[in-house]
């Protein structure tokens, strides 16, 4: 999803904070919802793209074109809105053309499509391996699978606990953090 | 020309109305079915639509237009109970067979069908026709949905930005 953004909008701009704080801030409180208080998984959520996707782009082949999709913006918010709540479903739909870009990162549409579909997936989750380290375990198919290098926290030597996942306040930039560490929250940001 | 299906049904007094297609084609529908669409509902209330009156509708052509028809005359029962809370599974499983049978259909009539159902404000068939494009696009990688929609070929300026943005996801590619 980072990614996504990075590709998609200027990563000062209002409406790419929006996207993290409502997108991706919802899905993480709801994944965490489903795991009990015991369980030593947390769980992370995002978007991706697939990898088909470019190699696609690059053969440009035609087939014969039924009449274009008609209708106003609205009219096509109403359709995006039913796209299923995946990680790739998004970010797909902001590749698609420059109109569809700003509907997909317009606030007003994400605050809908966050309203609609309140069952996120489970993306995966980080499993305590050792004392010193954590591994994010992606739990969905390509291409929504995100790879596990995107959220697994660096070795460190000593031990470290989880404390959770949250969203870098408005303002700041970066992505995802993740409290791990003995005496000090420490933030992964993903790149 | 014929309407789709006339007022015959159990009720004998069930009011009609008449709605004009842009190409000049009557339909007698009865005002419940009618009523589905915000944008008539007051014309009807206002008692519009009924004898030799007619109520044109510029917009919509009679393919379209008895398609349309179609639906409301189908959804109209379940729509005058509120949304039928008392309504059986086996009405609403019916109800659910129809709308997928109904939007299996050509994709320029089902263009046709997004432009009516939200000229006439027809809510329910808005959102049908909103989620069948939604199911033909989604899973599809965006060159994938801007064929299946009939969008032109990009333009290399497109394809080049396009090109572009999906070299930023460099972790998907593994």
């Amino acid at each position: 999803m980072f990614e996504a953004l990075e590709a998609t909008v200027p990563s000062r701009s209002r409406d790419r904070l929006l996207v993290e704080q409502e997108v991706l801030g919802w899905e993480i409180e709801a994944a965490l919802g489903c795991i009990g208080p015991e369980a030593r998984m947390n769980v992370v959520a995002g978007y991706s793209l697939d990898s088909a996707s470019a190699i696609e782009m690059s053969e440009g082949r035609t087939s014969p074109a039924p009449a274009s999709l008609p209708g106003s913006d609205d009219m096509l918010g109403e359709i995006l809105l039913r796209l299923p709540p995946l990680p790739s479903a998004l970010p797909r739909a902001s590749l698609v053309c420059k109109r569809w870009r700003r509907l997909v990162f317009d606030p007003q549409f994400i605050r809908r499509f966050r309203a609609r579909h309140r069952t996120p997936p489970l993306l995966g989750f980080f499993y305590h391996r050792t004392v010193t380290d954590f591994v994010f375990v992606p739990t969905l198919d390509p291409p929504d699978r995100i790879p596990p290098a995107c959220f697994s926290l660096p070795q460190h030597t000593e031990s470290r606990r989880f404390l959770g996942c949250r969203l870098p306040q408005s303002g700041q930039n970066g992505g995802l953090g993740i409290g791990a560490g003995d005496d000090r929250p420490e933030m992964l940001n993903k790149t | 020309m014929a309407a789709p299906e006339s007022g015959d049904g159990n009720n004998g007094a069930a009011r009609m109305v008449t709605l004009i297609s842009s190409d000049n084609t009557r339909f007698e529908v009865e005002a419940a079915a009618a009523s589905l669409s915000q944008t008539l509902q007051l014309t009807i209330l206002d008692g519009g639509g009924g004898g030799g009156d007619g109520i044109p509708l510029p917009n919509v052509d009679s393919a379209t237009l008895s398609k349309v028809l179609e639906y409301c005359i189908k959804h109209a029962p379940a729509a005058a109970n509120g949304g039928a809370p008392n309504a059986t599974a086996v009405d609403r499983a019916e109800l659910e067979r129809f709308d997928n049978e109904f939007v299996n259909i050509d994709q320029s009539v089902l263009y046709s069908l997004i432009m009516a159902a939200h000229n006439l404000e027809i809510e329910g068939l808005q959102s049908l026709v909103a989620k069948k494009v939604a199911d033909m696009i989604k899973g599809k990688s965006p060159m994938e949905i801007r064929r299946t929609l009939g969008f032109p070929d990009p333009t290399p300026e497109e394809q080049a930005e396009m090109n572009a943005h999906m070299l930023e996801y460099g972790w998907a590619y593994e």
